[in-house]
């Protein structure tokens, strides 16, 4: 006897251009097809960098993406600092990391308030979340605008970055403006606090659960931090950055235009909040730990869904941590701008980071006169995106398995919400008004 | 001349005539804020900071400034300094021919419909609700829109000839509804 087969079409889920989307086959209880398509951007870019003289390069890369403008420009001094052979002062670094707190700060808020909580409170989207959560919702909006503020003040505008250069910075931050951002910073805690205890509240789902290998950087120093000096595993494996092509084989998919990733091992694995919380939670403190505590008591535990808990853990650990970051830096002497002196050479650099969806790699070959020879740039959406496949599949697998009957529709939200939560970054580097 | 290029110890120039007070009675322009959404590097998409671009290179009257809002409509706030008016501007993908220039005012704008931008991003009719509901300072403000019609977008730097076309008429319309 034929099974009846069923197939689940999300057209639309974050394409501008509306080809794509997520597409599942489905006969009888068995799944047979699980396609994510997606338009990645940065690939396209790597092409438009060729050639380029590399102080050009940051004013392109800031451009890949709206919401990650600061990581990807980060991403990219650091790796055509090594090509040039520069070390960065104190300053610079202290900076650039605190330019990385406020882009994970505007990054999380967006997600986990606007496009993950509507899904677990029962709503269609954080507007019509308003009507009984008003003060979560101004707040999550507030919270966002001051991950902004963080970037503005560092990078030198709200919108595309200039005073971050390579070798240092145009201008550095006034001791009263960083003042000043210490305090919103910390006034922003007892809120984000009460935002812990809500969604631990919130019942999380069990149907997308399965285990999963992680990777993520180890932290420079023995503290939770986004930039790294190895790349990690949660099988205990650690491997230097430079080798970072051998142990993240990229490989073409018919349904995509995106690259996947799996590791040597063929294994598929998943970078971002939950990674990191599983390989570095252990250095979090503070109300950071509070959090972790209070969202995770018994530790991480497989399940893409609670990569939302994740996010809102960082999110604490990023605003507290920005507020003791202003404190070092007001430490420091002020001065107008700071520069290290570099001469142009020819050179092979990697910079790699942990950005608010997970691990960022960026290398680029400089010749003599500093033009790029050659880019590379591998997202973490990338790096997730076969992940985001295999926990579809066993979404649809633990959903039909289920007692009672599932409705598309129903099946239709629970994939949206597998894929939301890996946050992926999906062709954001265009701002259309659809009518 | 070091110290007049850097800045210092210029003498004091000395005041050639009485200051008198300005008294003029021409009404205090409304202030308003031009912003152009956009990615300069995806083609049309790049009409909204191309608008923004021309502009401010041009004389904008008294109160009015012009910003490029880059890819996020949700950094508006940041960009706002209190103007009554935001003036909009954005690539659409849909209303007529490439190059048509669709007009919205502030109703409209905000009836457009609620669908995501992307998968971390809200329309842009979300965006200001959630704004107007975050920033009570700004729910007064009122919106106007211009879309225009995109013919391509895609990684390439410039815009095609029918949307610099339409920035041209549409920069000479916003600079007439500035004089009224």
């Amino acid at each position: 006897m034929s099974q009846s087969a069923r197939s689940i079409v999300i057209p639309h889920l974050g394409r501008v251009e509306g080809h794509g989307g997520i597409h599942v086959k489905v006969v009888g209880n068995t799944v047979h097809e699980v396609n994510m398509d997606i338009f990645e951007g940065s690939r396209y870019y790597e092409a438009l960098l060729k050639g380029k003289h590399f102080l050009e390069v940051q004013g392109i890369i800031t451009r890949v993406c709206a919401i990650c403008s600061a990581n990807h420009t980060v991403a990219a001094l650091t790796a055509l600092e090594e090509a040039l052979g520069i070390t960065q002062s104190e300053r610079i670094h202290t900076l650039r990391g605190l330019l990385l707190l406020g882009a994970t700060i505007e990054s999380h808020a967006l997600h986990v308030f606007a496009l993950a909580l509507p899904d677990f409170l029962g709503f269609d989207s954080v507007i019509s979340m308003a009507s009984k959560y008003p003060s979560e919702v101004a707040f999550a909006l507030k919270l966002k605008q001051l991950g902004n503020r963080v970037q503005e003040l560092i990078g030198g505008r709200a919108v595309h970055p200039i005073n971050t250069l390579v070798g240092g910075f145009g201008k550095i931050p006034r001791h009263r403006d960083l003042k000043a951002l210490r305090d919103e910073l910390a006034a922003a805690l007892d809120p984000l606090m009460g935002t812990v205890e809500l969604v631990g509240s919130l019942p999380v789902p069990t149907w997308a659960a399965q285990p999963t290998v992680y990777v993520a950087l180890r932290p420079y120093e023995e503290a939770f931090r986004f930039r790294g000096v190895t790349i990690c595993t949660s099988r205990g494996e650690e491997f230097p950055i430079a080798s970072y092509r051998d142990v993240i084989r990229e490989f073409t998919v018919e349904h995509s235009h995106a690259k996947h990733s799996a590791l040597a091992s063929g294994e598929t694995y998943m970078v971002g909040s939950l990674a990191r919380l599983k390989l570095w939670g252990h250095y979090l403190g503070g109300r950071a730990r509070q959090a972790f505590d209070r969202l995770f008591p018994g530790g991480v535990v497989d399940n893409v869904l609670l990569n939302n808990c994740a996010q809102l853990v960082e999110l604490v650990h990023c605003v507290e941590h920005g507020v003791e970051v202003c404190d070092e830096l007001l430490g420091m002497p002020e001065v107008p701008r700071e520069m290290v002196e570099y001469e142009v050479r020819a050179g092979r650099g990697i910079g790699a980071i942990e950005v608010p969806r997970g691990t960022l790699f960026h290398e680029y070959e400089l010749d003599g006169e500093g033009r790029v020879l050659s880019a590379n740039v591998i997202t973490p959406t990338a790096q997730n995106l076969a992940n985001v496949e295999r926990d579809m599949r066993a979404a649809v697998e633990n959903l039909l398995g289920a007692s009672e009957p599932i409705e598309d529709a129903r099946l239709k939200l629970n994939l949206e919400m597998v894929a939301r939560a890996y946050d992926p970054c999906i062709s954001c580097s265009v701002h259309v008004t659809r009518l | 001349m070091k110290d007049r290029e850097q800045g210092r110890h210029l003498p004091r120039l000395r005041r050639r005539y009485p200051r008198i007070p300005i008294v003029t009675t021409v009404a205090t322009p409304a202030r308003v804020l031009v912003v152009g959404f956009g990615n300069s590097l995806m083609a049309d998409d790049g009409a909204g900071p191309e608008v923004v671009r021309r502009l401010n290179d041009g004389h904008l009257p008294a109160g009015v400034r012009a910003e490029d809002g880059g890819a996020d409509s949700l950094r508006l706030p940041g960009l706002w300094r209190g103007e009554p008016d935001i003036w909009l501007v954005d690539a659409v993908t849909a209303g007529g021919e490439p190059g048509s220039i669709i007009r919205l005012g502030h109703d409209e704008v905000l009836a457009l419909p609620q669908r995501h931008a992307t998968a971390h991003a809200l329309s842009l009719p979300e965006g200001l609700r959630w704004i107007s509901l975050s920033y009570r300072e700004m729910a007064t403000v009122r919106y106007r829109f211009w879309g225009l019609v995109v013919r391509r977008l895609s990684l390439v730097s410039g815009l095609s000839d029918e949307v610099g076309a339409a920035v041209d008429r549409l920069v000479l319309e916003i600079l007439r509804e500035l004089e009224h």
